[in-house]
């Protein structure tokens, strides 16, 4: 199976979970101790201090506001990133002709960092527009991968049965490739998901103005300490919960599909 | 006169499945080729079960491979029912099972054996599926996942699936190959009931002697790589073929003649 399939042999879900927040309530309890001890001095705000601060109404209508920005256009993102994805992984699979182009291309979209890309793609597509690129970029590569080698996971066996049954290309496709990819596809989705907030904000610093991206690159200038901490535990909370959601999908079409 | 025409002309007018002078090569390299089929002949007469002895390696899995139109030939013909493979392939007439199971792992039993209907993109016919489920002695794991079920049942599901169709001709890899000796038997013994309630022709390939002789009205014995016909021998002990064939002296003097021809010839370091 490929790598990016969940091991599921090795914990039991409950087991996992329990594992993760005590980890999770461990390492805040750390933090909360270092910066109370005040050794790193004012400039770490323990996790109280910047939760106590986020429910000012100001900072908290700033956060709202990127919030509100940011989230569709990561939306548009991770949509745009599945639907390119899903594609090239379908040409690569219904024209093997063309499976060493698409792969190069699409490796090669990976490999240029974003941080050179990103500039590039401003007097391409214009400061509104980058943001939803970088953040397709993102989802693109990953969803290709994963989708792509789910094709190739179908059993070669059961391809033989249809081809001999008399099975069309689209039978082949439709009972065999499609549910066989499924759950490495939702696994991309996983993956991908925190791709498209994180590509989304990094897109918005190259000009945007307003945005979740653009409220971290603006208060670390500025040196705003809590207002640059409450919108990196806002996105890194995004994150994680787009993780964990996708996560149990994941688990539960593995579980059905395999 | 065309080449389908000459063949049929060398043929017994009855055959099914004539195959002449079929060579397969596999391309290894960009200059080098294996030849797994060299000059290999096969008839069928409709109705008829033959089975492909032959050790390991020798080819009879890619000449069954050529037969359900897996695999392109490099020279020789092909005909069935006057035809090439891909014809009867494509009308939806060939049923197939191979050493592997090839069960969609996602779906229950009952739901892989309605793929053949969903392939052949015709109603699904239950009261067959039920007919069959039957047979094959699996009535009660319609509901099952095939990760549920011993290998011996899930290559009995395999053999109901191809089945399902009405196929006129059952293709059959080594479908028991991979079971320990005990099953192997005793499946043998299923699919000769089996295939005695639903007289389909038949093309068994396989590397136990015991087997083809179970099974077969003609055993045709291949050479190793590449694989040429060795001899062709009719197989004339009555059916149903239970235990007391297995155990006749005739029984076993068939087996032993037939596994020396296949030790003296396999030379081959496989």
């Amino acid at each position: 199976m490929s790598r990016y399939l969940i091991d599921q042999s090795a914990t039991r879900p409950s087991t996992r979970i329990a594992i993760g927040i005590v980890g999770a309530v461990v390492a805040i309890a750390a933090w909360e101790a270092i910066a109370a001890s005040g050794s790193l001095g004012s400039r770490l705000p323990s996790p109280s201090a910047i939760i106590i601060g986020m429910s000012d109404p100001i900072l908290g209508g700033i956060i709202s506001r990127a919030l509100a920005a940011t989230l569709p256009q990561a939306g548009i993102a991770l949509v745009l990133g599945i639907v390119l994805g899903v594609g090239a992984a379908l040409i690569q699979l219904l024209v093997p002709r063309l499976e060493r182009s698409v792969h190069r291309i699409a490796s090669l979209l990976d490999a240029v960092p974003a941080v050179i890309l990103s500039p590039i793609l401003v007097t391409v597509f214009g400061v509104a527009q980058v943001p939803v690129v970088v953040g397709t970029l993102g989802v693109f590569f990953t969803i290709f991968v994963t989708t792509s080698n789910g094709f190739f996971t179908a059993p070669k066996t059961s391809a033989d049965y249809i081809s001999t049954t008399g099975g069309s290309r689209w039978t082949l496709f439709r009972y065999l490739q499609a549910p066989a990819a499924l759950p490495a596809f939702v696994d991309g989705l996983r993956l991908a998901a925190p791709n498209a907030l994180l590509g989304t904000m990094f897109g918005e610093w190259f000009g945007s103005s307003v945005g979740l991206g653009v409220l971290i690159q603006v208060s670390w200038q500025r040196f705003q300490v809590d207002l640059l901490w409450s919108a990196a535990l806002v996105a890194t909370a995004i994150a994680i919960l787009l993780l964990i959601g996708f996560g149990a999908l994941s688990r539960a079409t593995f579980r059905r599909f395999s | 006169m065309d080449p389908i025409a000459a063949n049929a002309a060398l043929q017994t007018p009855t055959a099914m499945i004539a195959a002449t002078n079929v060579v397969v090569d596999y391309q290894v390299k960009r200059q080098q080729s294996v030849r797994a089929l060299d000059g290999f002949d096969f008839h069928a007469a409709p109705g008829e079960f033959v089975a492909i002895l032959g050790p390991s390696g020798c080819g009879k899995s890619t000449f069954l491979r050529a037969l359900a139109g897996l695999e392109r030939i490099t020279s020789g013909s092909i005909v069935i029912e006057e035809a090439e493979p891909s014809v009867m392939v494509k009308s939806h007439r060939v049923g197939v099972a191979f050493q592997d199971h090839a069960l969609l792992p996602w779906s229950s039993v009952r739901e892989n054996l309605r793929l053949p209907f969903k392939v052949a993109r015709t109603p699904v016919d239950e009261t067959r599926i039920d007919e069959l489920l039957a047979l094959v002695g699996l009535s009660g794991f319609a509901d099952a996942r095939p990760s549920q079920l011993s290998g011996g049942m899930r290559q009995r599901v395999s053999i109901a699936r191809a089945l399902m169709l009405h196929p006129e001709l059952l293709l059959l890899d080594e479908p028991f190959g991979a079971l320990d000796a005990v099953t192997r038997r005793h499946l043998n013994n299923e699919l000769q009931r089996i295939w005695m309630a639903e007289a389909v022709t038949t093309v068994l390939v396989t590397h136990s002697v015991e087997e083809a002789v179970m099974l077969a009205d003609r055993i045709v014995v291949m050479t190793g790589r590449p694989g040429r016909v060795l001899f062709d021998r009719v197989v004339d002990f009555p059916r149903p073929r239970g235990e007391d064939i297995a155990r006749s002296l005739e029984f076993h003097s068939l087996v032993d003649e037939l596994t020396a021809a296949l030790d003296e010839r396999d030379r081959d370091p496989a």
